[in-house]
């Protein structure tokens, strides 16, 4: 009899139910799509290793350029050497799709290898007759991608030219974005006839790797290179998880705002149900049952929706994982059932949460009831003191635990503390736009509102809430943009930066730039690893160039005294963060000449990479290649300008075409267009959290609507003209979203100033100067959320209008 | 309210069906190379053989790049000075992949003509235990080859010396270090070292055979070295699609007798289970004077057999009868297990050679079983 109770109640109110559904869904779909997103990030980094070579194998990298052949054969004719199998990555491009193309041996060692994996079959599929483009065995995620057909031919771009290559089906599922081929071929069919980039070895060949491997290569276990992705994308991934846990609790308020007001429109039945001898526990039952049912369904789609959404999402962090880790992500996620288990079980949780407040209020109708209690006002119990508290513990928390996660978590509590205060402030607000309203019927609209305190506080707080989150995050996007332009801007001293294709610029074309005749001085630089991996940059700078550092830590003219006399490095915001770095610290590098010490002298603004750098003086480097460089920048003679510069280089090298050049501006705007595709991403979830607002703010406003129905008949039965009735509650609607829209702007400024002073800084290293927030998003967010609210408040205007008021007035 | 309820059920169905389709991991499918499809097929390009020619020592101790499949392969029995007893392989094959003609010409310091594969093995009879490394190598960078003085891969190697060969491989967990000194002339099998094995023009193959070497040198197990002395067989071999349609598998005996006699068989088996009537043999007598033994002038007969980890039964004790040498011989092996479970499944194991009557101990030699696992599997299907 309850199903039936609640299914009768819910078919007369489909609107109301589909809102609470659709809330539970779209929380739970983003928190589904991040989650598969993180696993992606975290597994997929380099699963196409894992595919060739199983879960136990090792990698062997080069810390230089790469391997070459003789290097490989020496390594192999060494005794007990175990089965390597030669690897080449080759970066692709279809259109904007990145692809790899790993070429490997695949018919000697990797037989051995790859005995357990989804490409041993393949191998014999991979050999070139000759006839037709060179095979390439490509994986079922990765042909839907492209569009394309096991059998078709494909046309790749890789770094030496176009190639065609004849598609194989393959079974392989990791190796999502990545083409197989044999490595013969593939370096045949990329013009890349020697390149090594990797050699894989059996898990079992640890201890010889460890005992015989030359001190220029790398080994690591595929377990180990899991765990620095993990490190590497842990800010990535703590901060999409932030956001989708933002996203579910502001689905959650949905939920709750639905519920509480369709428990509103219950409370005469439930009165009719109490009388006619139904328990409170057969009522509880009932309830419960019902956000069950309703928390399992919304979850349910949900996780359909979520696994779309990863989808759509992994397209967008495609390229920025690319450019950032240097690694391909999958074409699609890989959801377990045990993932998708626990995530029903959260959200069905979290649904069965909020309707327990709703439960205990339905419990507390007498029997009998049949008309609906006028609502007490609200009383004053959220005190400041209640508010307060949850504020104070973030901020302690976000001030004594240096770590991401206490940022997080203190910004959760501040968020927490506020949400407490809103409907405090919010109806203040109303009131006060009541007064400027003045006595007419808007004001006396707006005045009416108060009567539904309690109803509309969680609803206010939760649109506010969201509301503010989408535009912070927007804020700290587009300040965080700003930054970079001007830090790009004032890097980039040199009028032209020349470097070579495939190569680094030799010790005779570095001379010959600087003595062209429309050069006036030159900047030098170039990067190397360390052996412990440490990113090492040897400039020779000019003096204009030196105004291009901006010195977070350590005086600028010290700095470039000690600097210039070898005394010392500076190093970069994101590795002084990450090794606890500070002016005068000693920092030990592990140089070709064996390992040396130097002061760190300062720490100077960068944004090029979160795991930093250091920079030295080039003079400080030695060796036989320590004079080849990776770029030059080109300072033009008082007087002079771009155009002379190129013409110059064009004169003296300009038939070997060997060089390029690109000038600032455009690497300003390639630097931009980076940034914009790495926080696409932040876009995307700033949207769907904008979203979920937008959709609490409708279900709010919509409920309300409904449930002040009888009191709009009976306006109407007192004589207001459904005219009249129309702006009564267009001015409500709007009078609510413009206060919850107005309470978000100080919290959207709160959340954008934690994302950029302290989250940013924690995840990735960088920090951004704490300039006025751009209020870009306010101007978009504000007049979207009014244009919303006043049309959620004409549907349930219209259809008061339309209904005779008697009618009206009779229904529950 | 029924009719809402089935419709729910249905959504949640279908949408339940779609995230467990959506979180099931594809399939993944391997399995060992089947040798005997790689012997009886062949590109065109390949050179056939269709018939006997000279053969010139040393050059054709080296690779023949025209020919599809070719082998060197050493097999032996072997003693340390307290008795202790192993057995040894060690097998370089090559796998052409094309012919000069045929290949495309590749831009890349891997391109090459042919995959080599060394199969290295030391059974430890005392304590039943078959020691094996498999190795492969592309035939570029100067991994594998063989000229007429050395075949190697890697660091694996055969020299050609005075009176022989000398083996040097280590596997690390196991070594071998031989010299091989022939005591008999070379044999050459079927008709001059044309060995015909099917109907059709080019199921043959160019065979000759050491079928006695002098074994002098050390055995390494497990950092462990005996001095060893014993008998060894080499068997070189290479074609284009040598084994004709219908052919399963092999069963093959290097058999080293006491009196100073060698026997060689072999029975190609067809997919009935019958040996096919290209089955052949050879009696090399003491001083090397060789008969070859036709289809129909011995027999084999499985014994009993062993069942591996994958419950494939394999004949690993046979009873061979060459009424014309009088011989009728009880082969056994010395331990079941000599199974080679890596790229290439088959059986190749010392064994013991005694009168099938008395038992009483006639020599030693080699068993090679092939065929067996890819038959079982046509079978399952």
């Amino acid at each position: 009899m309850r199903a039936r109770l609640s299914h009768g109640f819910f078919r007369r109110h489909p609107g109301q139910w589909l809102l609470a559904l659709v809330g539970i869904a779209a929380g739970m779909a983003v928190v589904t799509g991040v989650a598969l997103l993180r696993g992606a990030l975290v597994d997929s980094l380099d699963a196409a290793a894992d595919e060739l070579a199983g879960r136990d194998s090792i990698v062997v990298r080069p810390l230089g350029e790469s391997i070459s052949p003789e290097r490989f054969a020496e390594l192999a004719r060494l005794p007990g050497a175990p089965d390597w199998v030669p690897v080449v990555r080759i970066p692709v491009r279809v259109g904007d799709v990145q692809l790899e193309v790993i070429g490997l041996d695949g018919f000697s060692a990797v037989r051995d290898v790859t005995a357990d994996s989804a490409l041993a079959g393949d191998a014999d599929r991979l050999e070139w007759t000759g006839d037709g483009p060179p095979p390439a065995a490509i994986g079922r995620e990765t042909a839907a991608l492209l569009g394309v057909e096991p059998g078709e031919t494909l046309t790749l771009e890789g770094p030496n030219g176009p190639a065609d290559l004849a598609l194989v089906g393959t079974r392989g599922a990791g190796l999502d974005r990545r083409l197989v081929m044999d490595i013969a071929v593939a370096q045949h069919a990329f013009d890349l006839p020697t390149a090594i980039s990797e050699l894989l070895a059996p898990g079992s060949a640890a201890a010889w790797i460890e005992r015989n491997l030359p001190a220029d290569l790398q080994a690591r276990t595929l377990d180990q290179q899991r765990a620095s992705a993990r490190e590497l994308t842990a800010g990535l991934r703590a901060n999409l998880t932030a956001m989708s846990l933002l996203a579910l609790a502001t689905g959650l308020f949905v939920v709750y705002s639905v519920l509480s007001f369709l428990m509103v429109q219950r409370r005469r039945s439930f009165g009719v149900l109490r009388a006619i001898g139904l328990t409170p526990g057969d009522l509880a039952r009932m309830l419960a049952q019902e956000g069950l049912v309703l928390g399992a369904l919304g979850t349910l789609a949900g996780l359909v929706v979520g696994t779309l959404l990863a989808d759509l999402l992994l397209a967008l962090i495609a390229d920025p994982v690319r450019s950032i880790y240097g690694q391909l992500a999958l074409a699609r996620t890989a959801p377990s059932l045990g993932l998708y288990g626990t995530l029903f079980g959260l959200g069905v949780l979290a649904a069965t949460a909020v309707t327990l407040p709703v439960v205990r209020e339905a419990l507390r109708v007498p029997p009998g009831r049949l008309v609906r209690a006028a609502e007490a006002p609200a009383p004053d119990r959220v005190g400041w003191a209640l508010a307060g508290l949850p504020v104070a513990l973030g901020l302690a928390w976000l001030a004594l635990d240096p770590g991401l996660i206490a940022a997080l978590g203190g910004l959760f509590l501040v968020l927490a503390g506020l949400a407490t205060l809103i409907p405090r402030t919010g109806f203040g607000l109303l009131a006060v736009l009541a007064r400027l309203a003045g006595g007419g019927l808007t004001g006396r609209a707006i005045r009416l509102l108060g009567g539904s305190r309690r109803r509309l506080a969680p609803a206010l707080s939760a649109l506010s809430l969201a509301l503010a989150l989408a535009m912070g995050m927007g804020m700290m996007i587009l300040g965080f943009r700003a930054s970079v332009d001007d830090w790009v801007q004032r890097l980039l001293q040199a009028d032209l930066y020349v470097s070579a294709t495939e190569r680094r610029l030799t010790v005779d074309e570095v001379d010959r730039l600087a003595a062209l005749d429309a050069v006036a001085a030159i900047s030098t630089v170039s990067v190397q690893r360390l052996a412990d991996q440490t990113r090492l940059t040897a400039y020779r700078l000019p003096d204009a160039a030196w105004s291009g550092f901006e010195w977070l830590a350590g005086d600028p003219e010290r700095v470039r005294a000690g600097f210039v006399a070898g005394r010392g490095v500076a190093v970069s915001e994101p590795l002084a963060r990450a090794r606890g770095l500070a002016p005068g610290d000693l920092l030990e590098l592990p140089l070709a000449g064996g390992p040396r010490r130097f002061e760190v002298l300062g720490v100077f603004r960068d944004y090029s990479s979160d795991a930093g750098f250091v920079a030295i003086d080039a003079d400080q480097l030695t060796g036989p290649d320590a004079r080849e460089v990776d770029s030059v920048g080109l300072y033009a003679t008082p007087g002079g300008d771009r155009a002379a510069l190129e013409a110059d280089l064009r004169a003296a090298f300009g038939a070997a075409g060997e060089l390029q050049w690109i000038g600032p501006a455009e690497i300003r705007d390639q630097s931009l267009s980076v940034f914009d595709r790495t926080f696409r991403i932040s876009w995307a979830m700033a949207v769907l959290v904008g979203g979920i607002a937008l959709v609490a703010l409708v279900s709010a406003l919509l409920a309300h609507g409904f449930e002040r129905a009888r009191e709009y008949a009976t306006l109407r039965a007192l004589g207001l003209s459904p005219a009249a009735l129309f702006r009564l509650v267009v001015a409500q609607t709007l009078a609510l979203t413009l206060a919850a829209a107005l309470l978000a702007v100080p919290i959207a400024v709160v959340v954008h100033y934690a994302l950029a002073l302290f989250i940013q800084p924690r995840a990735f290293g960088w920090s951004v100067p704490a300039g006025l927030p751009p209020l870009g998003p306010v101007v978009v967010v504000v007049p979207l959320a009014l244009l919303l609210g006043a049309l959620a408040g004409l549907i349930p205007a219209a259809r008061i209008g339309r209904r005779a008021p008697v009618s009206a007035l009779r229904a529950g | 309210m029924r009719r809402d309820l089935l419709i729910v059920m249905l959504l949640v169905a279908l949408a339940a069906t779609w995230l467990v389709l959506r979180s099931d991991p594809p399939e993944v499918v391997s399995g060992p190379l089947d040798t005997t499809a790689l012997l009886a097929e062949a590109p065109e390009a390949f050179e056939r053989i269709t018939g006997p020619r000279p053969l010139d020592f040393p050059a054709d101790h080296a690779a023949h790049p025209g020919y599809r499949s070719e082998w060197w392969y050493f097999t032996g029995n072997l003693f340390d000075r307290d008795g202790r007893r192993f057995g040894m392989q060690f097998t370089l094959f090559r796998f052409g992949l094309g012919t000069e003609a045929s290949r495309p010409s590749l831009d890349s310091v891997f391109a090459a003509d042919a995959v080599w594969m060394a199969h290295l093995a030391v059974s430890d009879i005392e304590n039943r235990r078959f020691l094996n490394r498999e190795r492969f190598a592309r035939g570029a960078l100067g991994l594998a080859g063989a000229t007429a003085d050395r075949w190697w891969l890697r660091d694996w190697t055969v020299t050609r010396t005075e009176a022989g060969w000398r083996l040097n491989a280590d596997a690390g967990e196991f070594a071998l270090d031989l010299a091989l000194d022939a005591v008999k002339p070379v044999v050459l099998q079927g008709d001059r070292g044309y060995s015909q094995k099917g109907p059709a023009a080019g199921n043959a193959s160019r065979y000759y055979t050491y079928s006695r070497l002098a074994a002098d040198g050390r055995v390494r197990i497990d950092g462990r070295a005996y001095a060893v002395e014993g008998t060894a067989w080499l068997d070189r071999e290479w074609g284009s699609s040598q084994l004709g349609p219908g052919i399963e598998g092999w069963d093959w005996f290097a058999l080293q007798l006491d009196d100073g006699r060698d026997l060689m068989l072999y029975r190609l088996r067809t997919e009935a289970g019958e040996a096919s009537p290209f089955s052949a043999g050879a009696l090399v007598q003491s001083d090397g004077a060789t008969t070859i033994l036709g289809r129909d002038e011995f027999s084999l007969e499985p014994v009993r057999r062993w069942r591996d980890p994958d419950g494939v039964d394999w004949p690993v004790a046979w009873r061979a009868r060459v009424p014309s040498a009088g011989l009728d011989l009880s082969i056994v092996p010395t331990f079941d297990d000599q199974q080679w479970r890596t790229g290439v499944r088959y059986w190749e194991g010392a064994i013991d050679v005694r009168a099938s009557d008395s038992e009483i101990p006639l020599g030693r030699g080699y068993l090679e079983l092939s065929g067996y696992s890819a038959a079982s599997a046509r079978g399952r299907r």
